[in-house]
């Protein structure tokens, strides 16, 4: 259409310009220096406020101030098709002047958000009770609060010529590893995508082994757990509109972390950190180690048990691993079936689901009443994980393992660990060893891995994936 | 790619279960029982049965030229298969043990799915009567056995002796095989007696009974949790129970004879007499435990030189440091002549919360 060339730039043509949608709002405006034609999306910015900025530049217009189009909230660009388009569509509001060929922009968005309440998924119970919202700038203004420091460096980049994806970046410039952000930058550039919606889109964007069942990006809603992982030397990234920050790189002992441990007492920390390790074991093996011992390995059960395994078992008309199947894919069901349904029902759905099909299950004799145990442990144990994707992918990782145990036994689950363990090592997160402290071998910070260790001892201050200088905890 | 994929597939498929043994259609035999029947060896199997959802217990025999040969006999009239892997307890009838008693355990050895650390046990008699327990002991074959033996070891009525034990010193020329020996009482409930000496492989027929074989556990220093022993203080004016605490044992070997020198520890369990604060009285009663045990232990080295059963293994040190002695001629021959004498001091220790 173009109607740069057009000398006329009436509300006509703005209003073509927005295919007349109903929601725009274009008035002919009296200014001190002659005509102009404002324009705003009703649904994006607030009248009222937009009324009162105009005012006040108004006013400055007629003193004759130099400059009088920029304040705080305002701007004065050259006029231009693609900026007009790109401003009202970001939510702010435009005064064109013809004769002059030059807009004004008024930021005075109207905002739409939530407060920043506590993240189901990540509830504590010690600790702040923020969480971040689907407004990127608000969430900024979360994590500065918390960081006061000027070093803590925000960048924007904008993805795409036509829509306005935004991809917000904040890391630490002096502990930051430079390589890092560097590649990081440099995945940025290499983007195609027009839009991105969500920050799941982005993840696969940023990630190294897509298929790989592990998440290579920790995501969270926590601001506390942002700011924590900025000052190990990480990079947050925050997708526009999406309430979770991205954090990267991070190792695959990031995801077992919870900001409890940190708030919590030292013995209590590292018993819940050692607990959730065990749990880890437990839900890849636990099923898997049931079929070995049941199809392969029954000598190894004491006697007294075995004549329980065995009472249990005897009458099940199939191989455990169908029976496991059975019953996982159950309870996946009802996992799914409740977080789909409102609250009220899905307790219900848990009571049915869990309580009596449970029982009417083993009553039936389809599935023995071990195998229910084995399969609710694992299930409990899975859901210990503290972040939600790591706690998906264990629950998947246990299918290829029970197949295994169920081919070949015990041998078949040390080779399925091998397997495991090699994928591991060779992963990456941003180019950085997903595997570390174990590889490469880092022993000092081993110990963190298990235990929640004082703060008053001595630590280095991590960068990234390396240190500098030593971090003296408390004045002795 | 592709075929790499259909090759691992069809790998799966293919190979898939190949040791599989789904343990529903096995059957864990966790008692068993081998005695010679004429000239062949007749094999009885106790196990649990699982039928809607009750367990019972039911047993099973089998004939054959062998071990194995009696096993599969077995098998052929047991709704599941045996399964040995849960052996809990071994019994080898007497008649059988004479002869050899290692060729109808070599099976046990050989194939890695067997149980090697259950328990191993002689019976005196007929092994039928073993599996088909009186009303009064209220429990079953299966359950029992494996109890019993426990309760022996925790006593130190035997030694623990283990089906892998019992291989390891058959191999050995220079100590003999001792096993828990079992008799059916007046009432036919099965008993551990004491213990069945064997000489190289064979089962002398003698054994040692009750106290005799706590104290040559005692003189091997193979004390289970609990090792009790009650003597006549002063001819029956009062009974005394003590507990052996350690034992402290030192071998003198020389080419004419053994010095056995023995420190007891004890703790009192039982003296209605009373009186151990006074050190007189204490003296007197080390002494008189001193004099009791030593005698003990001399019926205990002789019998076994009776036998031929060097079971205390002094064997090994003579074959390792004094080779003149050792190359006398056959170990157990010298053994049963060989001047072996006893020194034994008992030191109180414990009188508990009376004294």
């Amino acid at each position: 259409m173009g109607i740069e060339g057009n000398s006329v730039i009436d509300k006509k043509t703005v209003k073509q310009l927005f295919f007349d949608s109903s929601d725009l709002v274009v008035t002919d405006i009296d200014w001190p220096t002659g005509k102009g034609v404002l324009c705003y999306y009703s649904s994006l910015a607030d009248g009222t406020e937009v009324n009162k900025q105009i005012d006040i530049i108004q006013q400055r217009a007629s003193k004759k101030i130099d400059n009088w189009g920029k304040t705080a909230v305002s701007d004065v660009m050259p006029f231009s098709e693609a900026d007009l388009v790109n401003s009202v569509c970001d939510g702010l509001s435009v005064i064109i002047f013809q004769q002059s060929k030059v807009m004004v922009t008024i930021s005075a968005q109207s905002t739409i958000g939530r407060t920043p309440g506590e993240p189901a998924t990540e509830q504590v119970i010690r600790g702040p009770h923020d969480g971040f919202i689907e407004r990127t700038q608000q969430n900024i203004t979360l994590i500065r609060q918390k960081l006061s420091r000027n070093d803590l460096v925000v960048r924007k980049f904008k993805m795409g010529k036509k829509t306005t994806t935004e991809i917000t970046y904040l890391f630490i410039d002096s502990i930051a590893d430079k390589e890092v952000i560097k590649l990081f930058e440099s995945r940025l550039q290499d983007i195609q995508e027009e839009t991105i919606m969500n920050s799941g889109e982005f993840e696969d964007y940023l990630e190294e082994s897509i298929f790989s069942p592990f998440p290579q990006l920790l995501t969270t809603e926590r601001p506390d757990r942002v700011v924590f992982n900025l000052m190990e030397g990480k990079i947050a990234i925050f997708v526009n509109n999406s309430p979770s920050a991205m954090i990267a790189p991070v190792s695959f002992f990031s995801f077992f972390q919870s900001p409890d441990d940190f708030n919590g007492r030292v013995v209590v920390g590292s018993f819940f950190r050692l607990l959730r390790v065990m749990s880890l074991i437990m839900a890849i093996y636990l099923p898997a180690f049931y079929i070995a011992v049941v199809g392969f390995h029954s000598e190894i059960l004491p006697i007294e048990l075995s004549k329980k395994v065995k009472l249990a078992i005897n009458e099940i008309p199939y191989r455990p691993i169908f029976e496991a199947i059975i019953l996982e894919i159950f309870i996946e069901l009802i996992r799914e079936a409740s977080i789909r349904l409102p609250k009220p029902i899905g307790q219900t759905i848990g009571v049915v689901g869990g309580l009596i099909i449970g029982d009417a299950i083993v009553n039936a004799g389809l599935v023995s009443n071990l195998m229910v145990i084995v399969v609710a442990l694992t299930a409990i144990s899975s859901f210990v994980i503290p972040t939600v994707e790591m706690n998906m992918s264990i629950r998947i990782l246990r299918f290829p393992f029970m197949l295994a145990a169920a081919m070949f036994g015990f041998f078949g689950m040390a080779i399925g660990t091998l397997i495991l363990v090699i994928h591991l090592l060779t992963l990456t997160s941003l180019k950085q060893p997903y595997f570390s402290p174990f590889i490469p071998l880092d022993t000092s910070r081993i110990l963190h891995v298990f235990l929640r260790v004082p703060y008053s001892k001595f630590h280095k201050q991590q960068k990234t994936f390396t240190f500098i200088g030593k971090k003296k905890g408390r004045k002795s | 790619m592709k075929k790499g994929l259909l090759i691992i597939i069809m790998m799966l498929l293919l190979g898939g279960c190949w040791d599989e043994a789904q343990y529903k259609d096995v059957t864990i035999v966790p008692v068993m029982g081998i005695e010679k029947d004429g000239e062949e060896i007749k094999t009885i199997f106790s196990f649990p049965t699982f039928e809607n959802g009750m367990i019972n217990y039911s047993t099973s025999e089998g004939k054959g030229f062998s071990t194995w040969n009696a096993r599969y006999d077995a098998n052929q009239r047991t709704m599941e298969a045996l399964n040995l892997a849960h052996l809990e307890v071994l019994l080898v009838s007497d008649n059988l043990a004479k002869k050899d008693i290692y060729e109808p355990l070599d099976m046990f050895f050989r194939t890695p799915k067997n149980r090697i650390t259950s328990y191993i046990a002689i019976i005196e008699g007929d092994m039928e009567q073993y599996f088909n327990l009186p009303e009064d002991v209220n429990t079953d074959v299966a359950d029992f056995y494996p109890e019993l033996l426990h309760t022996a070891v925790l006593y130190t009525f035997v030694a623990e002796n283990t089906l892998g034990e019992t291989a390891k010193i058959l191999r050995e020329e220079s100590m003999d095989l001792s096993l828990p020996y079992m008799t059916l009482n007046e009432k036919g409930i099965p008993t551990v007696e004491g213990i069945a000496l064997f000489s190289n492989y064979k089962f002398t027929g003698k054994t040692l009974r009750k106290e005799e074989s706590i104290a040559a556990n005692i003189m091997k220093d193979n004390l289970g949790k609990h090792t009790y022993l009650t003597y006549k203080w002063r001819q029956k004016e009062s009974p005394i129970t003590i507990e052996i605490i350690s034992v402290h044992r030192k071998i003198k070997i020389t080419h004419d004879k053994i010095d056995l020198n023995y420190v007891i520890d004890i703790g009192v369990d039982e003296f209605p007499k009373n009186g151990l604060y006074k050190n007189d009285m204490r003296r007197e009663t080390e002494n008189f435990l001193s004099d009791e045990m030593k005698r003990d232990f001399n019926k205990v080295i002789q019998k076994t030189q009776e036998a031929k059963s060097d079971i205390f293994g002094f064997g090994r040190r003579v074959h390792a440091f004094h080779s003149e002695l050792w190359e006398r001629g056959d170990w157990q021959e010298t053994y049963a002549t060989f001047p072996i004498e006893v020194d034994v001091k008992v030191r109180m220790k414990r009188t508990n919360i009376l004294d």
